[in-house]
């Protein structure tokens, strides 16, 4: 299908907008607590149908109404002089504003929470900012049913529940509310789920209404601004139009592709002004049916690309006005330990991608012309965001692999790639996981409607409910070749930090692999735990009404996708480093436990060598730091490195990655034996006893929701952590203390010898099909080969080598360079306009850094170090 | 890309390469895997790969990414000296042991830079198409060059080889080779980059001779020619050069003909070889303006010319 490859005028016009204001200082754009009224004292619950007080109300119903008071400030017209959010740009044909807010600079939404709930959270870093999103909705059920239609499900359930609430009654005389916290007895589990189920349905209204709300102020805005007689006609009827559409949707389903969009911008930003940072899922898919009977295909495309920059509408294009618009809470954290981010590199992250093309559930391929749409406004506005990934297999149209690639040419960095003959295999193996046979079919079909979130974790589209650990595989290298303990130079440590079990240092390299092992399972152990006790703290911070919704199997069961309302949970465990591990074994066996002969080192003088960053602390010891020199050296350029295609390299990347997964799966069936499966009746006292060791002294998830199942995946790679992530990691074969790790399942920036060409075709033994976590490639195609030609060549090849994804980004490191230098020219500049200015001409140049694409003006110093050596042959 | 040279080579038939590179787009037609044969006895003067002449390259020292850390010091022949700061090579006594490399923290047999480096790798026929499929598979063909790909034995060997597996092949060649390295080579290349040297240095006589009969007989073969002149200023661009072009270009009967530009980094491997350069760099004027006369004179004749570096991308 052929769309303009340029611009169109009215997009132009917005683009231009967006970037003058994003290169300057957005820090008064934000919302603040005084632009809501306050929640307890203000708000009357008698606005929602309530007749208690807001403070008795469950999280989750007080969590809805705040997403009313969100909506409501966003288009009140005092609060838009500073946040503009109630505004109509000039030329948009969607209605609805995002409020800012980022991955890395944090959200801005009404306290809802009390002191005490507030109090008690912080002991697992939950309250209200607990949001944690990275997931994907059903689109479809919102365009072909409405808000309304969801709002009369729900009052049809609440009066079921209040039936059996009343036979609940009249059963035992009362409903004794502290039984309710009480869940073991059949008789107060059928209590709490009737209280459960009814609030949630009274949130699912009132979130939903809220939205519908939304849309209607937005359609008086529109209507007031077509009556200004100094707009144009043409104008002023497209703000008519514009309001009768939003009049109609998301409240009802949509009729037209203009009414799609507009309903799925107005729930997209109620999500995201939510705090729920999700991503919109197989777009294509979903649009399929409006785009093929749309005649007027140039105005489809006037109207993707007015969405795609409305979706970028958060961006920051200047480093210098950050600070100010630092909105992180100490709970936007990960899981219920702090993990702190890497919030610069995730300023213009807003966890929202797109998915195009891959299989149908029935096996088909899904490319349509939707999907050529949306990849033309991608192309041609060229924003770091929307990310948008294409699935590709080897059945995919020749014509998707060209639009593809060129696509990648113009924009230098998009599309992604997802191999759907691996990743359907993956989603697939983790679905079967302890199902019968019979259900092989059904799973695949659930499997190839896979997407990913925010990032490029596997997610089932509108299906799944998504959560995850990461862990830095480099910590448990570390400590096998330090008897448990992490490789730190403070002499006060002794041989450092003791972070895993004691293990006696390996005299072979067969047992150091196996001392490995047993080390890594250490850690996935607490993962997978803490993913159970972590998705058992969310109902009481972070519910999701909103969402929940549009979750397939929340509206059904009556619950929250916080409280096992989701159709499938998956809990992901995403090691990192993982290259940098191998590249240090790979060292390990070549210098200290070659196959024949005595080793050069011992492997204590290459602890040592690594503890001390090659420079022993005592400068008179000659031959010490001689031999530290020495492991420098030889491991770091005498030594193969992961992406070269060479028996040994591979046979080393696929034993780190057996252990990873073999010791996931473990973890995994351990934490599920604790927290979810029913105990036989002869191990229950055992069971229970494990339990309380981790500090649970609920009944197992089973008994409270019959069908829940937490489908484990493994994934492979940092996001943008891996700069983050190497901070605190001694040297190792490929760098010193501190630098970066391997940016995800790449290669050390640098050190691709072999060309991209070995590093696919390394892939193919690996059996990524495990990896339904996800396992992404970045490579930096030299812009010199960089030809349309060639990508879709290496496209193909990385699909018939079977890679699990890749990110292709065309460069230069001479570019990278000049940016480099400009940025720290500018941030010599006292005049914060002269140094915008300065850096301007390079705004549109994005790159991948991990998770998403980022504007390589804003990239943290560190992070522009480490991309120049990315571009290779 | 990195060529890993094959082990226990003693007793075997092998080709000898100094660069491979994937994903060209300007060495011949579409994207190629472009690899260079080690050797050469044509002794252009313009010559930019002077390392390629013998049959083994020398030690190649990049001076601005040593960091006189003196650790090559523990090479048993004394290759390498230090001299009020300087490092200084002594190329004379270097058994190619490659030990230097091994303790150089900027150089490594593994990657393509480095400040030390030895690009000659031995390797079979068999191993070197072997590590050079994958990258074929991203491109459309292979392209042998050098050094004079067909001066070695077994390159005919190699390219029977990647014609049975159907990889599209393409050979650039000065065109001075005896003319048996080409009827060996024949039955196995699609394409010829056919240079036209008719000078390979000022002084030198024409070999116009020499060039019309091999470019006849790959042209009796059927087999598509593309002529290359390589753009020499104050030599190709000669009045008496051009004529002789001409007659070359009469065999050949293609109505293309690709422009080799200058090679703006001539001197590089001179440098890396502690060597003078044989020719006076051209200032930038006189570059544009041999580029400008040749193109004027065949345009005049009705050749259509494409510049190798730029026109093709």
């Amino acid at each position: 299908m052929n769309f303009s490859q340029e611009m169109t005028k009215r997009a132009k016009g917005l683009y231009d907008q967006l970037i003058n204001k994003a290169l300057g200082d957005r820090s008064g754009e934000w919302f603040t607590q005084d632009m809501f009224p306050k929640f307890f004292s203000k708000v009357k619950p008698k606005d929602y149908g309530l007749e208690d007080e807001l403070k008795t109300k469950t999280v989750l119903v007080r969590r809805a109404i705040a997403i009313d008071i969100m909506l409501k400030a966003m288009t009140n017209p005092k609060n838009s002089k500073k946040t503009h959010t109630a505004e109509i740009f000039e030329g948009d044909l969607l209605l609805g504003v995002l409020p800012m807010g980022s991955n890395g600079l944090g959200k801005v939404f009404p306290q809802f929470m009390t002191d005490d709930e507030l109090r008690a959270g912080s002991v697992t870093n939950r309250n209200t900012m607990s949001l944690f999103g990275h997931n994907t909705m059903n689109y479809d059920k919102l365009l072909s049913s409405g808000l309304k239609k969801t709002i009369n499900d729900c009052d049809k359930e609440i009066a079921k529940l209040l039936a059996n609430e009343e036979k609940i009654k009249k059963n035992t005389g009362i409903i004794p509310s502290d039984l309710i916290t009480d869940q073991e007895s059949k008789h107060s589990r059928e209590v709490y789920k009737n209280k459960t189920s009814k609030d949630f349905y009274v949130g699912v209204k009132i979130a939903c209404k809220a939205v519908i709300d939304y849309a209607h102020r937005f359609a008086e805005i529109a209507t007031k601004e077509s009556k200004n007689k100094s707009l144009s006609q043409k104008r002023r009827t497209e703000l008519e139009n514009m309001a009768r559409i939003a009049k109609r949707v998301p409240e009802h389903p949509a009729k037209t592709f203009h009414e799609a969009m507009q309903s799925i911008t107005f729930f997209h930003i109620a999500l995201h002004a939510s705090m729920n940072f999700i991503s919109l899922g197989r777009l294509d898919q979903v649009l399929k049916k409006f785009v093929e009977k749309e005649l007027d295909k140039g105005r489809a495309l006037e109207i993707m690309e007015c969405f795609m920059i409305k979706l970028a509408g958060r961006l920051n294009l200047s480093s210098d006005y950050l600070h100010k618009q630092d909105h992180v809470d100490y709970a936007t954290v990960l899981g219920t330990n702090p993990y702190y981010i890497d919030q610069k590199a995730g300023v213009n992250n807003f966890l929202q991608n797109i998915i195009v093309g891959g299989k149908t559930p029935d096996g088909g391929d899904g490319t349509n012309a939707a999907t050529y749409l949306i990849l033309q406004a991608i192309e041609n506005v060229n924003l770091s965001t929307p990310g948008i990934y294409v699935r590709l297999h080897k059945g995919s149209p020749e014509t998707l692999y060209k639009k593809v690639a060129r696509s990648i040419e113009k924009t230098k960095n998009n599309p992604s790639i997802i191999n759907d003959d691996v990743m359907v295999e993956a989603m697939h193996r983790t679905l079967m996981r302890g199902m019968p046979a019979s259900k092989k079919e059904k799973m695949l079909k659930i499997a190839r409607d896979y997407c990913v979130d925010g990032c490029w974790e596997l997610i089932l589209n509108g299906k799944s409910d998504w959560t995850f650990t990461m862990f830095n595989a480099m910590t448990a290298l570390e400590t096998s070749v330090n008897q448990g303990a992490s490789l730190s130079p403070t002499p006060e440590l002794f041989r450092g930090a003791k972070i895993a079990p004691y293990a006696p240092m390996p005299k072979t390299f067969k047992k150091l692999m196996e001392t490995y092992e047993k080390q890594l399972r250490f850690f996935v152990d607490q993962c997978a735990m803490s993913m159970f006790l972590y998705y058992m703290i969310d109902e009481y911070a972070a519910p999701s009404p909103l969402f929940s919704a549009f979750l397939d199997g929340c509206m059904e069961r009556g619950r929250d996708k916080a409280w096992a309302g989701a159709d499938y949970n998956l809990a992901g465990i995403i090691f990192g480093g993982i290259p940098n591990v191998v590249n240090t074994l790979l060292g390990i066996q070549k210098w200290v436990f070659p196959k024949k002969g005595k080793g050069k080192y011992t492997l204590e003088e290459v602890a040592d060598a690594f503890r001390f960053n090659f420079k022993c602390p005592d400068p008179t010891q000659k031959a010490t730091q001689n031999t530290y020199t020495s492991v420098q050296i030889d491991f770091d350029t005498n030594t193969p490195k992961f992406g070269s295609n060479s028996k040994e390299v591979t046979e080393v990347v696929r034993k780190v990655l057996d252990i990873c997964y073999s010791a996931s799966m473990n973890s995994a069936d351990f934490a599920k034996k604790v927290y979810e499966d029913k105990p036989k009746k002869e191990d229950w006292k055992n069971v229970i006893a494990l339990r309380r060791l981790t500090g649970y002294y609920g009944s197992a998830l089973r008994r409270k929701f019959e069908d829940f199942n937490m489908r484990f995946t493994v994934g492979l790679g940092t996001f943008e952590q891996y700069n983050w992530q190497g901070r605190g990691i001694a040297a190792c074969a490929d760098r010193q203390s501190g630098e970066p790790l391997a940016p995800n399942f790449s290669p050390v920036p640098g050190t691709l010898y072999g060309g991209i060409a070995n590093l696919l075709n390394s892939m193919k033994s690996l059996e990524l099909e495990r990896f339904a976590g996800g396992v992404i490639t970045d490579v930096c195609l030299d812009e010199k080969n960089a030809s349309a030609e060639v990508i879709v060549n290496l496209l193909k090849q990385a699909i018939k080598d079977k890679a699990g994804m890749l990110t292709l980004s065309i460069g230069s490191e001479k570019i990278y360079r000049e940016i480099y230098e400009k940025v720290l020219a500018a941030s010599k500049i006292t005049n914060k306009e002269n140094a915008c200015k300065l850096l301007a001409p390079y705004a549109g140049i994005n790159v991948r850094i991990g998770g998403w694409q980022t504007p390589f003006i804003t990239l943290p110093i560190s992070h522009m170090e480490n991309y120049i050596h990315r571009p290779s042959k | 890309m990195i060529i890993k040279e094959t082990a226990n080579i003693k007793n075997k038939k092998f080709i000898s390469v100094s660069e491979a590179f994937a994903m060209s787009s300007v060495d011949g037609p579409g994207i190629r895997v472009i690899v260079f044969f080690q050797g050469c006895f044509i002794n252009c003067a313009w010559c930019h790969s002077p390392h390629s002449k013998p049959s083994c390259s020398p030690l190649l020292f990049y001076e601005q990414s040593c960091s006189i850390c003196m650790r090559c010091q523990t090479c048993k022949q004394n290759v390498h000296v230090f001299k009020d700061g300087k490092h200084i090579l002594h190329r004379e006594f270097c058994l190619q042991c490659g030990k230097c490399i091994d303790e150089c923290p900027n150089s490594s047999v593994y990657k393509e830079s480095g400040t030390l480096k030895l690009p000659t790798k031995k390797v079979t026929a068999q191993s070197l198409l072997l590590q050079l499929l994958p990258h074929i598979s991203l491109c459309d063909g292979i392209t042998l060059s050098g050094g004079e790909a067909l001066l070695q034995d077994d390159t005919t060997a190699f390219l029977r080889l990647c014609k049975d597996k159907g990889i599209h092949t393409c050979v650039e060649t000065s065109g001075l080779l005896e003319s048996d390295c080409y009827a060996k080579a024949l039955p196995f290349v699609d394409v010829w980059l056919f240079g036209l040297r008719v000078l390979t240095n000022n002084n030198s006589d024409f070999h116009t001779k020499k060039l019309i009969p091999n470019a006849q007989l790959i042209k009796n073969a059927s087999k598509t020619i593309i002529p290359v002149i390589p753009l020499i200023p104050g030599v190709m661009d000669r009045d008496e050069v051009l004529a002789e072009m001409l007659l070359v270009l009469n065999v050949i009967d293609s109505d293309e003909i690709q422009l080799n530009p200058w090679n703006i980094f001539y001197d590089v491997y001179y440098k890396a070889l502690g060597i003078e350069t044989t020719f006076l760099k051209p200032v930038d004027k006189a570059i544009k303006q041999c580029e400008a006369k040749v193109r004027k004179f065949f345009k005049g004749k009705g050749y259509k010319l494409t510049n190798r570096k730029e026109d093709k991308k």
